[in-house]
């Protein structure tokens, strides 16, 4: 009888424990995605919480049905944060002419660092979104072209041109117009 | 960054060095880090059904039904008054029965969980309906021990912020232990010195478990749980007092043990096993005190067994007991006593089943403790292996045994039934 208990037992906390087990590993790296794009903690840790309780309501409890958990979770991060921008005007992009010069002195390095980031975050939130998510999976969280690829549903091709197209985008937002002042 | 060959060299640098201004971010902050991790838990139990006992209350129940159904069609004027017999029978099962498997279900609730309500107003209940103050102080110390244990899982699943009201929760039951154990004194003062010794263990036990799991807690609540360690302490130096002037007794009693029994070998064997069990739970205090306990119990079953059927008789209703508690150390206890005296009834005659009856008493008895301190049905079923193992020494105790292990599961009828 003991045994028939142990028995019936593990296929349900196994399955909690391995829904756990993704938290723990993805949370972080999650969080700090979320809060390159928001610069702000609180808003970040919502923007994590959010992402995976929309994650076990998808799955309803059981083990999650698709692949790649991985790419599915920064696809959800990616929205919240998309929708989150949508819901506000867009942060201005001229901000670069305020940077203090110098540049030695720390708190002044600091204000200069955060309005450097604030900018190049507007100039990232003007792309489209998907070109945007593969500039940030690409450069800021250093995934390979096949992973992008296939966080994004697209060939390993399609990928490199839509790389090349944002690229030349952002270029223009943050080099272009940095040169013109 | 330039190390792995990810960029071509036709991307514009400037672009390069703006996206790695994003890169580093601050540390995160770990009390909004377990805020949202708790959050998480919860969503996964809301999502998870993590009261397997719920499921099988609700098949059990229609599985039940259908089949009574299905006699009721047979003669219709036994309809009505079977109906009656039904409306009876359903009425003892809600109120009996119904309590159980409630508990049962209610039994795994953490505090915030849907069914903690239900529990904590069953075990008001049991307190109120529980006159005699002996029952009385052991219920106010399993419900002592379950605040203990549910801190612990509360504590696993990160819920920190319920910890403050569990352990002033824990305190509340040991104040009341320790009330009517005071009470108890001037009817009984051999029983309130046990409890005192009891008392004092689980105070021990839970400044133990509490200053175990200090390290894992954030800040604020750490300080809440230093302040219910001292609450605790000061608890149990009052406590400390009263055993002084009432440990004599229990020596003396002691010393009748062993006069008496000069043919037990049985019961060294069973020693064993209880210290192996105990030795898990790392509570040394706790060990010195049940053993003593243990003692005294086997000074009744030895004078009780002269009259094995009357045995039979009252230890039925012992049975009962177990079975609406599921993991109290009265009706283990006294479950065993139940089997033992089966034992006799069953198998073999002469001087070796009074030796079987002492063995499945003491085997039992350890049941009920290795319950208390455990969680629920699993440890229930761990001990059971353990006596087992002690009784296999002699012939005629196999019945006895796994009986035993059945009553530690909680269905302990089930087990006397077939024994019977």
């Amino acid at each position: 009888m003991a045994m028939e208990m142990l028995a019936s037992k593990p296929p349900l906390t196994v399955d909690r424990q391995y829904l756990v087990s993704i938290y723990e590993k993805h949370s972080p790296e999650l969080y700090r995605y979320a809060y390159r794009m928001l610069g702000d903690s609180y808003l970040a840790e919502d923007c994590v919480s959010e992402t995976f309780s929309r994650f076990i309501r998808v799955n309803r409890g059981s083990n999650p049905a698709f692949a790649n958990i991985r790419a599915y979770l920064y696809r959800v991060t990616h929205n919240w944060i998309t929708d989150h921008y949508r819901r506000q005007p867009l942060p201005p992009l001229e901000l670069v002419e305020d940077i203090p010069a110098g540049e030695d002195h720390n708190p002044a390095k600091m204000v200069s660092r955060q309005l450097e980031q604030e900018r190049v975050r507007a100039a990232l939130l003007r792309l489209q979104p998907d070109q945007r998510l593969l500039i940030e999976l690409r450069f800021l969280e250093n995934w390979s072209y096949e992973a992008v690829a296939e966080a994004l549903g697209k060939s390993v091709e399609a990928t490199r041109t839509m790389q090349h197209r944002a690229l030349s985008v952002l270029k223009r937002l943050l080099v272009d117009l940095e040169d013109e002042i | 960054m330039k190390s792995n060959n990810l960029y071509d060299p036709s991307i514009d640098p400037r672009v390069l060095q703006a996206l790695e201004s994003l890169r580093d971010t601050p540390e995160r902050d770990p009390q909004l880090a377990a805020q949202s991790r708790a959050k998480y838990l919860r969503d996964l139990d809301a999502y998870i059904p993590s009261h397997p006992a719920q499921t099988l209350r609700k098949s059990g129940e229609s599985i039940t039904f259908k089949s009574i159904k299905e006699r009721f069609t047979m003669k219709p004027f036994t309809k009505t008054a079977f109906s009656i017999v039904m409306i009876t029978i359903v009425l003892f099962v809600f109120l009996f029965g119904g309590v159980g498997i409630m508990a049962q279900a209610a039994e795994s609730a953490l505090p915030g969980d849907a069914l903690y309500p239900i529990k904590t107003s069953l075990e008001q209940a049991r307190i109120s309906l529980t006159t005699d103050a002996t029952e009385k102080v052991q219920l106010h110390l399993q419900l002592a021990e379950k605040r203990m244990e549910e801190i612990q899982a509360v504590v696993e699943a990160g819920r920190f912020g319920q910890v403050a009201e569990l352990s002033r929760q824990f305190n509340e039951q040991i104040q009341l232990a320790l009330k009517t154990t005071r009470r108890l004194a001037q009817t009984n003062p051999q029983g309130a010195a046990e409890f005192n010794n009891l008392i004092n263990a689980q105070m021990t036990q839970f400044s133990l478990a509490l200053s175990k799991m200090l390290n894992d807690l954030p800040a604020p609540i750490q300080s809440q749980i230093q302040n219910a360690i001292q609450a605790s302490n000061g608890i149990g130096s009052q406590n400390q007092d009263q055993n002084q002037n009432q440990n004599q007794n229990q020596n003396q009693n002691q010393n009748q043990n062993q006069n008496q029994n000069q043919n037990q070998n049985q019961n060294q064997n069973q020693n064993q096993n209880q210290n192996q069990n105990q030795n898990q739970n790392q509570n040394q205090n706790q060990n010195q005190n049940q053993n003593q306990n243990q003692n005294q119990n086997q000074n009744q079953n030895e004078n009780q067994n002269q009259n094995e059927n009357q045995n039979g008789n009252t230890n039925g209703s012992g049975d009962d007991d177990s079975n609406s508690n599921g993991s109290g150390d009265n009706g283990n206890g006294s479950g065993g006593n139940d089997n033992g005296s089966d034992v006799n009834d069953n198998s073999s005659e002469g001087n070796s089943n009074d030796s079987g009856d002492n063995g499945n008493g003491n085997g039992s008895g350890s049941n009920g403790n290795d319950d208390g301190s455990g969680n629920g049905n699993d440890t229930g079923n761990g001990s059971g292996n353990d006596n087992d193992s002690g009784n296999g020494n002699d012939s005629g105790n196999g019945n006895g045994n796994e009986s035993g292990g059945d009553s530690g599961n909680g269905n302990g009828g089930g087990g006397g039934n077939s024994n019977g």
